[in-house]
């Protein structure tokens, strides 16, 4: 769509809305310090509709274009232009969806932390810079927020986090800020290279294969893809649960996102199946180290890596592992969130995250083992739930591509998540005494639950609805 | 779209509806919703010809089984392993059964993801164990919907046999059935025995795979009496007595599944007569009582039955003097007492299993470990680098106390040397003023002839 040529002035509008789109939250966070808390659930609220509504605008345009997008020049030196660009396109339109539920629905469900307002602050300011960076169709400015969101992460661990808070914020700062340094410096070995920044530009160019290696190392940090996921385990257990869900949910979902889209457009400079094997490696080795966890947050961390490895695989094939790779991070944002929501309230109940201390909790509320049976089938992988068409999709690339040893493979995880997550659920719904909690009330921060619910269950009975829109990501 | 499976799928689903409503005091809403999402899975199974979806059909069944045997019996410990056991078996399974749907060329993932669903001997270790469950959710999985598809796959689509070595598979699967007529004939439980029969009769529909009709054929008799005869065992059950007119429907039902076998293959008809021997010894497993009431409930496995006897007059009965073994396998089996002792010959399976599971957990503390030690080294390798920038720190410390602050101090003095030079007259403090005076003139003067 042409900038100046557009009679319907929609480019004018779409500018106004994609820049919205991201400064809401941060507009959100400088009017929640003005009142109390009815007027900061006001203005969560607010922003959640008026984000929604953006969204709702952008599909149809999406779904019949393909692509809504703005360009304007923001700086230059020499001949490299660096350009305010956003857009919408397949690749980025739900996940845009997940933030905005995500993000608004973790602030909503901390709406009982202390000091609330700071809290909310930095919560918006790190929506907004997630925004940005699915919006961003200029590396420079993907990078600008890729490196903005890393900071309220940072600042909301170490101050709302649990014992060992300053420990877990540091080692996630070392070791994002560490990938950073390298998608900087292979950025600017792109840009100095002569390759423009801007989307287009940047995905038709063959990259250096030291550019892709270098871009790839950086965002296999945020995913993370075994060995360089040593950071996240420890960030979820000490995290306050809200920030789980917006690290679980959003963060790992933009080194996935800057993979896909930044590093590994149009594949070529590494063999298919050096990414396979790696991705191969982090999904066992997360899976393993997950069957022998004890503390749940902990559990959920390791399956979310275990479960991100198809992002590396997926990218690694064309059409359909593609596919399913996007796919799943729209799906596994939502099944980690609701997983993390769920066991953050049991935490809030019972003072405890240990499976061994809440055995047979499950066998009084009813509710409560509900959500616990839905929430881990998602996570399985059980038909029904989008998790299953992500995972095919990713199996069904592999098995077209390369043949049917690595689908084999990879398919043997199906049997391996399924067996961590039924001797976790085992031992909460059966044997030993369930500790004295504060009673399980109906919490407002389950609605966070039902909706990450409805949505895996809706994309996984009705998949077209994702599937006719990724169908395009890659051309 | 016709579907045999289907329909009889329906019509099973259908009667143990029926007799679940009686069968269960309460908890009825559970099974109706297991009994329409299993039946649902069947149908996406059977319908479509989208591997994706037919995937979600295959592993859906397994999902919903998971349910209904977990909570069958009210969620204990037992029944959860029970559940979990069919569950993991039958994911192992759908790994091979789906890197052969994605993977065009290679179909022995259909045969051993089936094998695996189907519970043909050495895999059946898993359905004898699943038999926890409540009778009716039994009927339903043994009959047509869950370990049926394992075996329907493949008479559904012949072209996943192509390049297969047919001849072998089928000796296999005669092999297998022999063994768990065995397995049948040595269980002491009644339900486990009838389980290992489902596994014997099952593999006799694999070894006819190659002649798809035929295999269908009996894979659908199978399933109408299989389910009549769980039926008929949980009336049984439940009052610990064989009633008349169950007995004679059991008898019925027994000999119309006899007459199924069409095969006269050596490996076969021992099978088939060992399973027809143990049916027939059931009559034996529990007290005779003439005074016995089942009436109740009686009409549906009876409507069961009947659709059976109709299924197998579909294709009509060749008659074969080899015929005659199974038949006599019944009467021997009539008279025969309910053995004493029980002998599970898939023992070393289950400890194979327990033993796989050992080395899983091994496998994790292992893996934990790993992740330990490599937290340690990724702090070593950050507290290197944090030690380097302290050291640089202090190397700068030192070099701004020991070399600038110095050099800079001396500097500031030679300057104050140079601009207040020590004057003649000594360091008073008039004098200084005067010098003072004068250099301040001097620059004044400077500054405004120059500027």
């Amino acid at each position: 769509m042409g900038f100046f040529s557009d009679p319907l002035h929609l480019c004018d509008m779409a500018l106004f809305l994609l820049t919205l789109l991201w400064t809401a939250p941060l507009l959100g966070a400088g009017l929640i310090l003005l009142g109390g808390r009815r007027w900061a659930l006001t203005v969560l609220i607010s922003a959640t509709l008026g984000e929604t509504l953006i969204w709702l605008w952008l599909y149809p345009q999406v779904k019949a274009q393909n692509l809504v997008s703005i360009a304007v020049p923001w700086f230059s030196w020499g001949q490299q232009t660096v350009f305010y660009a956003l857009g919408a396109s397949p690749e980025n339109l739900w996940l845009l969806l997940l933030a905005i539920l995500l993000g608004n629905g973790a602030i909503f469900y901390g709406f009982d932390v202390p000091r609330l307002r700071p809290f909310m602050a930095l919560m918006f300011v790190s929506l907004s810079a997630v925004m940005g960076a699915f919006l961003a169709r200029d590396v420079v400015l993907f990078f600008v927020f890729y490196e903005a969101s890393l900071v309220p992460a940072f600042v909301l661990i170490y101050l709302w986090g649990g014992r060992r808070r300053a420990e877990a914020a540091i080692r996630f700062a070392l070791f994002t800020l560490s990938g950073s340094v390298l998608v900087l410096v292979g950025l600017l070995l792109g840009l100095y290279g002569g390759y423009g920044s801007v989307w287009e530009a940047w995905r038709a160019s063959q990259l250096p294969r030291a550019v892709v290696l270098l871009l790839t190392l950086g965002f296999a940090v945020k995913l993370p893809i075994v060995p360089l996921h040593s950071w996240l385990g420890e960030a979820h257990v000490e995290a306050a649960t809200p920030i789980s869900i917006v690290l679980a949910g959003l963060l790992l979902k933009l080194g996935g996102y800057g993979l896909l889209t930044w590093s590994w457009p149009y594949f070529s400079a590494f063999s298919p199946l050096f990414l396979i094997g790696w991705g191969l490696l982090s999904l066992f080795y997360a899976t393993l180290v997950a069957g022998g966890q004890t503390d749940l947050k902990r559990l959920i961390a390791f399956t979310s890596i275990s479960h991100m490895a198809y992002v590396p695989l997926g990218g690694a094939l064309p059409k359909y592992g593609l596919m399913g790779a996007y796919h799943q991070l729209f799906t596994h944002g939502l099944v980690s969130a609701g997983l993390f929501a769920w066991v953050g309230l049991l935490e809030k109940n019972y003072q405890t995250r240990n499976l061994r201390l809440l055995t047979g909790i499950l066998q009084t509320h009813p509710r409560w083992n509900l959500y616990a049976i839905l929430l881990f089938m998602a996570a399985i992988g059980v038909p029904g739930f989008g998790l299953f068409i992500s995972e095919l999709l990713v199996l069904w690339g592999l098995g077209t591509s390369v043949g049917w040893v690595y689908t084999g493979l990879a398919a043997t995880n199906l049997l391996l998540s399924a067996l961590y997550f039924l001797r976790a659920y085992q031992k909460l719904l059966t044997g030993g005494f369930p500790p004295q909690g504060a009673g399980l009330f109906l919490a407002p921060q389950e609605a966070l639950i039902w909706v990450c619910l409805l949505l895996s269950i809706l994309s996984g009975l009705y998949p077209q609805l994702w599937l006719s829109l990724l169908a395009h990501v890659g051309s | 779209m016709e579907e045999p499976l289907l329909q009889a799928a329906c019509f099973i689903v259908g009667s143990v509806s029926a007799y679940s409503a009686f069968y269960f005091g309460r908890g009825l809403g559970l099974y109706a919703a297991g009994y329409a999402l299993i039946l649902g899975a069947v149908a996406l199974f059977t319908l479509s010809g989208h591997p994706i979806v037919r995937f979600a059909g295959w592993e859906g069944v397994s999902a919903v089984a998971w349910v209904l045997i977990a909570y069958g019996r009210g969620a204990t410990h037992r029944s959860l392993e029970a559940a979990f056991i069919g569950f993991t078996i039958n994911r192992l399974g759908d790994a091979f059964w789906v890197a052969s749907l994605l993977s065009p060329g290679w179909n022995w993932g259909f045969i051993l993801g089936g094998w695996v669903k189907a519970a043909l001997f050495p895999l059946s270790f898993w359905l004898v164990q699943v038999m926890y469950a409540p009778i009716p959710v039994s009927a339903l999985l043994h009959s047509a919907l869950l370990v049926a598809l394992g075996i329907y796959g493949p008479i559904q689509n012949p072209g996943w046999l192509e390049g297969l070595p047919l001849d072998n598979i089928r000796w296999a699967a005669e092999a297998a059935a022999l063994a768990s007529a065995i397995g049948a004939l040595l269980s002491r439980v009644p339900k486990s025995a009838l389980a290992w029969t489902t596994s014997a009769h099952l593999a006799l529909s694999a070894a006819e795979w190659s002649n798809p009709p035929l295999a269908q054929h009996t894979l659908l008799v199978h399933a109408y009496l299989k389910a009549a005869l769980f039926l008929l065992l949980g009336l049984a059950q439940k009052s610990l007595r064989w009633s008349p007119p169950l007995r004679a429907a059991w008898l019925i039902a027994i000999g119309f599944l006899t007459l199924s076998s069409t095969s006269a293959a050596p490996l076969s008809l021992a099978a088939e007569t060992i399973t027809a021997f143990t049916l027939a010894r059931f009559w034996r497993a529990y007290p005779y009582d003439v005074k016995a009431k089942s009436l109740g409930l009686l009409p549906f496995p009876l409507i069961l039955i009947g659709l059976g006897i109709f299924q197998l007059s579909q294709k009509g009965f060749a008659w074969q003097w080899e015929s005659l073994l199974p038949l006599v396998g019944i009467s021997a089996g009539l008279i025969t007492p309910w053995p004493k002792r029980r002998y599970r010959i898939d023992a070393p399976l289950l400890g194979f299993f327990a033993q796989l599971e050992q080395v899983w957990s091994l496998l994790t503390r292992r893996a934990q470990k790993a992740e330990a030690g490599l937290l340690i080294l990724y702090d070593k390798v950050f507290m290197s680098g944090l030690r380097g920038m302290r050291r640089l720190a202090w190397g700068e410390y030192q070099l701004i106390e020991g070399v600038w602050r110095p050099a800079l101090g001396r500097l500031r003095h030679l300057l104050a040397l140079w601009v207040y030079p020590p004057p003649p007259w000594g360091r008073t403090y008039q004098g200084a003023l005067q010098w003072a005076f004068l250099v301040t003139l001097f620059i004044f003067v400077i500054w405004r002839y120059f500027f």
